[in-house]
């Protein structure tokens, strides 16, 4: 009989595997939340603290978990989160994940500082594929790179708003983390901006220091939709204010995050923080999340909460490193048969079916009216 | 130190060594994260009762009434299925058991024993647990089987559309051993499924395979134009679907998550057991199954406004490690923890136990003024 611990049976499991197969210092390169990783914890914890309130006794003979995102259709609402360096995985690295994601008819969002340039990621096939921006001191290089993420066919950019510096992440101070030296920014390649310096710190927080653009501000997200005319979305909004700031600068969605709980530390959950984000939308502009999703549960507790889909970062990336596009490839179909089953179960045939009263959070818990106990006198 | 066993829990660690991982796996896993599968049992710590002292309890009546039939306590035995794996017996042993408690045992649609053999182990008020399969015509045949064959009510499980997600099913690549089947269902069904060999779980695959998603409340009325037996519906969680059902004409509900196996994150049933409990105001009696370990267990339900509770694991885990012998002990320590639950907190009969009688988390915390 087959080794019984051999099947992985969830996409946690794939980390496991990952954490004996990587270096420590990649490892916790992507493991790795800021200074106390409180919010680490809290990004999964909060989704533990969401119940669901099912319906039963529904026709789920047909349970389609297909949406449309920024007027793509893609197979469920669950993508692919921007996360840097892939070939720090695993060789084909970034072309990898694409694959995997087309197959899975789905969104990719490469990230600004992949190990594979835009040409090359499109050249593994069509996809649909967003591209995920960090700004720049040295404008005409952002200018050069959405050009080429716009030729590549990449049809959105994820401008990520929370990292004007890089957050504190010990394991890497500790492991004076920098990109293996046969890796490179492939989008930054001849640009001299490709490399990291060996330091006695993060290698990854000095190059942030020295080549992103700390005033970034919201006047600049205007700036960036006179050079493209990619839908812009912001990544990193975690409040009713900046979702307001957001929209009057008109982008086109928010990405509800925290960075992997890789900046900040101490903020919410991004499942917290949803709904308050949600509200301040009022409908105007898609809100997406990401930061813990590792079950169809958590997808469908978003969903309910408003979100209009979510990406998955760090389990593609355990995926990756253990079994390449085919890990990949079994990540998304994990968290696609759970999401499927999880609305089954729910009682929701379609992604448009699910609604905030399928799930009941700990506030409205908390808010139930109380029984008043009456003493009898006697 | 005696090897006396005092409570229903120990019977499950004793279980876990006696049986097959395979099968015990089977009988304890909940679905994905476990999380309601262990929020069951803690959501019942969660809630205190407030004993009256000074009552008159030297004369204490545990009976009650269920749709009409009169019980020794408002315990009763929940559908478990394949107790063959258990023990050689399986149901015919839990029957047994349950008779001699006087109370009521509600039979598995997955039974590795026929409805016909259970009845013939002696009288005894037994209800019959239903998945409606793809093949109506033949779940109408098990349905008037379980009719002549002396079964009392119709338990129609709504939170199985397909089967939760169970990891160690997986893992263990669950298939039932030869020998065994669902008895009631092998003719009109492909039972021979559950047998198959696969890299997941056989129960899944029969499930997808076999049973109908596309059942609604309509499923009621058709069941009661086959039927003149009573209907339960087991796997509410909802209010509205507490209106539902009701609206829809079933003769009970049972407050039930499928012992944590379907659905994760739900919440534990006593949690949800009063919402339902206000939405149906006393039109049906409402009913509790998951988590129930401790005769204050079950006074907790009662509290709360249930008629009776389910226990389903605990059965199964006394079937494990001793037959029907360990089947009557299970019952008898449920049995005399609720005696003494009623007793120390001021009760005689089941009908004084009230809501005042427990605090909940929700309830307002009552600060002295000094």
């Amino acid at each position: 009989m087959a080794n019984p611990a051999a099947t992985i049976t969830n996409v946690c499991e794939f980390e496991e595997v990952a954490k004996q197969k990587l270096p420590k210092m990649v490892y916790d390169y992507y493991a790795s939340g800021a200074e106390d990783q409180w919010t680490l914890k809290e990004n999964r914890h909060a989704f533990e603290r969401i119940r669901f309130r099912p319906r039963i006794l529904i026709d789920v003979t047909n349970v389609d978990t297909s949406t449309t995102i920024l007027g793509h259709k893609v197979s469920m609402p669950i993508m692919v989160a921007p996360t840097a360096m892939q070939r720090m995985a695993h060789p084909e690295g970034e072309l990898a994940t694409a694959r995997a994601v087309a197959s899975h008819d789905t969104i990719m969002t490469l990230s600004s500082w992949a190990t594979s340039s835009v040409e090359e990621v499109a050249s593994t096939g069509p996809g649909i594929r967003f591209f995920q921006l960090y700004v720049y001191k040295d404008r005409n290089v952002v200018a050069q790179l959405v050009r080429r993420a716009e030729k590549a066919g990449f049809t959105a950019i994820a401008l990520t708003v929370d990292t004007p510096i890089l957050g504190r992440r010990e394991a890497d101070i500790k492991n004076r983390f920098s990109l293996p030296p046969h890796l490179t920014l492939k989008n930054f390649e001849g640009l001299d901006l490709g490399q990291m310096e060996k330091t006695q710190d993060s290698g990854l927080a000095s190059y942030v220091a020295g080549q992103i653009d700390k005033s970034l501000s919201w006047k600049d997200v205007k700036w960036l939709q006179s050079i493209t005319s990619m839908p812009i979305l912001v990544k990193g909004v975690i409040t009713a204010e900046d979702t307001k700031l957001a929209i009057q600068c008109g982008c086109a969605g928010i990405i509800v995050s925290n960075h992997g709980a890789r900046q900040l530390d101490y903020v919410p959950a991004t499942i917290s923080a949803l709904e308050e984000v949600v509200k301040a939308a009022a409908g105007k502009v898609p809100v997406f999340l990401d930061g813990g999703v590792r079950r169809g549960t958590d997808a469908l507790k978003a969903l309910a909460l408003g979100a209009s889909g979510v990406f998955v970062g760090r389990p593609v990336l355990w995926g990756l490193a253990s079994e390449g596009e085919a890990g990949v490839k079994k990540v998304l179909q994990m968290l696609r048969e759970e999401f499927q089953l999880a609305m089954a179960l729910a009682g929701a045939t379609k992604v448009s079916e699910i609604t905030r009263s399928h799930v009941q959070t700990e506030q409205e818990r908390m808010a139930q009216l109380p029984n008043t106990i009456t003493y009898s006198r006697l | 130190m005696s090897n006396e066993i005092v409570n229903v829990r120990e019977y499950e660690a004793l279980a876990k060594q006696k049986l097959p991982k395979m099968f015990y796996d089977y009988y304890a896993t909940g679905a994905d994260d476990q999380w309601t599968l262990r929020e069951n049992i803690e959501a019942f710590a969660r809630i205190r009762i407030r004993p009256r002292i000074m009552v008159d309890v030297s004369n204490v009546d545990m009976s009650t009434e269920v749709l009409g039939f009169k019980l020794s306590m408002p315990i009763m035995v929940a559908p478990t299925g394949h107790q063959k794996l258990a023990h050689n017996e399986g149901e015919l042993a839990t029957a047994r058991a349950t008779s001699a408690a006087d109370t009521i045992m509600v039979l598995s649609s997955s039974a590795n024993s026929t409805l016909e053999d259970v009845a013939k182990t002696g009288p005894g008020i037994r209800f019959f647990q239903l998945y409606i399969f793809k093949n109506r015509e033949g779940v109408a045949e098990v349905v008037k089987r379980a009719e002549r064959a002396g079964f009392k009510a119709i338990v129609l499980t709504g939170d199985s559309p397909c089967l939760g997600h169970r990891e160690n099913d997986i893992k263990n690549r669950f298939t039932l051993p030869a020998h065994l089947t669902i008895s009631n269902f092998e003719k009109i069904s492909d039972s021979s499924i559950l047998q198959s060999k696969s890299d997941k779980s056989s129960l899944a695959a029969f499930a997808d395979s076999q049973i109908d998603s596309s059942i609604t409340w309509k499923e009621v009325a058709w069941l009661r134009g086959i039927t003149s037996l009573p209907i339960l519906i087991k796997g509410v969680l909802t209010g509205e679907d507490a209106a539902l059902a009701v609206h829809s004409g079933v003769d009970g509900i049972i407050v039930s998550n499928h012992g944590a196996r379907q659905l994760d994150y739900v919440p534990a049933t006593i949690s949800v057991l009063e919402e339902i409990v206000q939405a149906v105001g006393g039109r049906v009696p409402v009913f509790l199954d998951g988590g129930v370990r401790r005769g204050t267990d079950v006074f907790k339900a009662l509290a709360l406004g249930a008629a009776g509770v389910f226990v389903g694991r605990p059965v199964v885990y006394g079937l494990a490690v001793d037959g029907e012998a360990g089947v009557r002990k299970v019952l008898k320590m449920l049995h005399d923890e609720f005696e003494v639950a009623l007793k120390l907190s001021g009760c005689c009969q089941v009908q004084d136990i009230k809501r005042s009688h427990v605090w909940t988390e929700n309830d307002p915390l009552r600060r002295s003024k000094l």
